[in-house]
């Protein structure tokens, strides 16, 4: 796992791929923190900023992903990959890392917004920190269905268009949709499994353990998935 | 070492291996022949775990590659026909994470003054295939010779006991050929290898032992040498000399000892005649001399000899590569 992870986090750093995740997200970042918590909602609240990110992440997320396990397939390098002596699940654990890690880095670029929050005002220590383990969590969602679909092609735009249209549709059915549903089970039950929705707890400063659970049981299906997809194709 | 029984493969409705069984014994080199398309590369990747059969097993040193995955694998080095390589790592880096990859393990601390064990084990490794002097080089920017041998390195990386060579020399160029022909002769020495080839002279050069595939199906299973031998038939001779052809048939037809006499008409032209005679015993010595009797000029005599082409086309069936494709569209 560590080879794989290290191999996946210097082809991010020594690719343009890596920078412009990292450029974009830290400019829409900016962007967003400047017009929601300096301009209009003259905030100490960085999770305001935090879930609009989780809409340019639509777009972001599936760079990130889109290569992960297609272009082992396009490159036959995954020939080497499964007659290593390492099994399927610590190579693509390793690659969830490696693409979280970068989610990480990314963070790192915002913490010069939180000193602002703390000069100008009083942003909270939990408050904060819950925004950020929320943000994680959710990407950690997105990352894991965005190797999914990588596993499932050996075309990296495929893939990527794919990634976004997943994302837009699990967002336009959360926003557009479950709120006018008129059977209150049905609402439940969908609300219940909303990937939004569960970020809001998060963004309100409740840290919810379900949420947690969710979120980490979603990422880990996922991974399973992969798991799966990557070894039945020996069967095909 | 290597046991392979009853291999059954289908790609949808397409069988391309059926009921393979073979075994290769440690140290051995085996050469595995075949058109394209007959199921090497298949087999290849099912004995290093990469695809899985239908049907039948695997065991490599007796450690089945489906049951313990893991502990197999790492008995094998795997050169597949397009080599694995990263084409944004540099050759150090790419075999780098290769060692780590296979969990290898060996002391990576320098003495004062000295290589470390790793680092002597991949410069070693690059010695032998030649590729120190592209080391710190990007595999993308190497030539396709290079980024073979980059492969072949990869493969011999952890020094497993085992390796499976898919079509080792191809894109080299001639001379790079012998390097690495003698290379695979010297890593027999040491290794099982397993190697591939749809050329035959590469085969019959390096390996002891040949199965020729066709089909899916093993058309022939046998030490090279003995292979050759069974067709080389000693009592098949080859003529070649000036004059005319109806001419030579009556000199030589009449010697004792010589059953029938075939001109080979693709070979005669106005010049010279090429004849080949089958005898019931070795009669060189009586047709040579009729034929300096006769003065005729000899421009070449002696045994007809098969090469391993010849017994290829005789299994394969003089069937060419469309031959193939065509079945598959059927």
């Amino acid at each position: 796992m560590k080879a794989v992870y290290k191999r996946e986090l210097n082809s991010y750093l020594n690719n343009p791929m890596g920078y412009v995740f990292l450029g974009i997200f830290v400019l829409f970042f900016s962007v967003i923190f400047c017009y929601i918590n300096l301009y209009s909602l003259v905030s100490s609240n960085i999770s305001y900023t935090f879930s609009y990110m989780i809409y340019a992440m639509l777009v972001l997320m599936p760079l990130l992903t889109m290569r992960l396990m297609s272009e082992e397939k396009a490159q036959k390098t995954d020939q080497l990959l499964l007659t290593a002596p390492v099994k399927a699940s610590s190579i693509i654990l390793g690659k969830f890392f490696a693409a979280m890690t970068l989610v990480l880095l990314a963070l790192v670029f915002t913490l010069p917004h939180i000193v602002i929050l703390v000069i100008q005002g009083n942003p909270g220590f939990l408050v904060t920190l819950l925004a950020y383990i929320g943000f994680i969590l959710y990407s950690s969602v997105y990352v894991s269905i965005g190797i999914f679909i990588s596993s499932l092609t050996e075309n990296q735009v495929i893939s990527a268009v794919l990634t976004f249209a997943i994302f837009m549709g699990l967002l336009a059915l959360e926003i557009l949709f479950v709120p006018g549903i008129q059977s209150p089970t049905l609402y439940k039950i969908l609300s219940g499994i909303s990937f939004a929705s569960r970020y809001s707890d998060f963004s309100m400063g409740v840290f919810n353990l379900t949420s947690l659970v969710y979120y980490a049981s979603a990422a880990f299906l996922f991974l399973f998935f992969t798991v799966r997809v990557t070894e039945k194709r020996r069967w095909a | 070492m290597i046991e392979i029984s009853n291999l059954t493969k289908s790609f949808g409705k397409h069988k391309v291996l059926d009921n393979i069984t073979f075994r290769v014994g440690e140290g051995e080199v085996l050469g595995f022949l075949g058109a394209n398309g007959a199921g090497k590369s298949t087999t290849m990747n099912i004995i290093t775990g990469y695809l899985s059969s239908n049907e039948g097993k695997v065991l490599i040193n007796g450690i089945n590659i489906l049951e313990e995955p893991e502990k197999a694998k790492k008995l094998i080095g795997y050169l597949p026909e397009q080599p694995p390589l990263y084409l944004n790592m540099t050759v150090s880096e790419y075999l780098d994470f290769v060692y780590q990859l296979k969990g290898i393990k060996l002391n990576e601390k320098a003495e004062k003054g000295e290589k470390s064990e790793k680092q002597q084990h991949i410069e070693e490794i690059c010695e032998m295939c030649g590729i120190t002097g592209v080391y710190k080089r990007l595999i993308g920017n190497l030539s396709k010779g290079y980024r073979q041998r980059v492969g072949l390195a990869q493969a011999l990386i952890g020094n497993p006991e085992v390796l499976i060579l898919d079509e080792p020399t191809v894109g080299l160029d001639p001379v790079q050929i012998i390097e690495i022909r003698n290379l695979i002769r010297e890593l027999g020495k040491k290794h099982t290898v397993i190697l591939s080839s749809h050329i035959l002279s590469e085969v019959s050069a390096i390996c002891e032992k040949v199965i020729i595939i066709h089909n899916g199906r093993i058309a022939a299973a046998s030490v090279t040498d003995k292979l050759i031998k069974e067709f080389q038939d000693s009592n098949r001779l080859r003529l070649t000399a000036e004059g005319d052809a109806q001419e030579l048939v009556k000199t030589v037809s009449v010697i004792y000892g010589v059953d029938s006499v075939e001109i080979d008409e693709t070979k005669t032209n106005s010049s010279a005649a090429e004849i080949i005679i089958r005898t019931s015993k070795d009669v060189r010595g009586p047709i040579m001399s009729r034929l300096v009797e006769k003065n005729i000029g000899v421009i070449n005599f002696g045994l007809d000899t098969v090469s391993l082409e010849d017994i290829f086309l005789k299994y394969v069936g003089g069937e060419s590569d469309e031959g193939s494709i065509q079945e598959r569209a059927e």
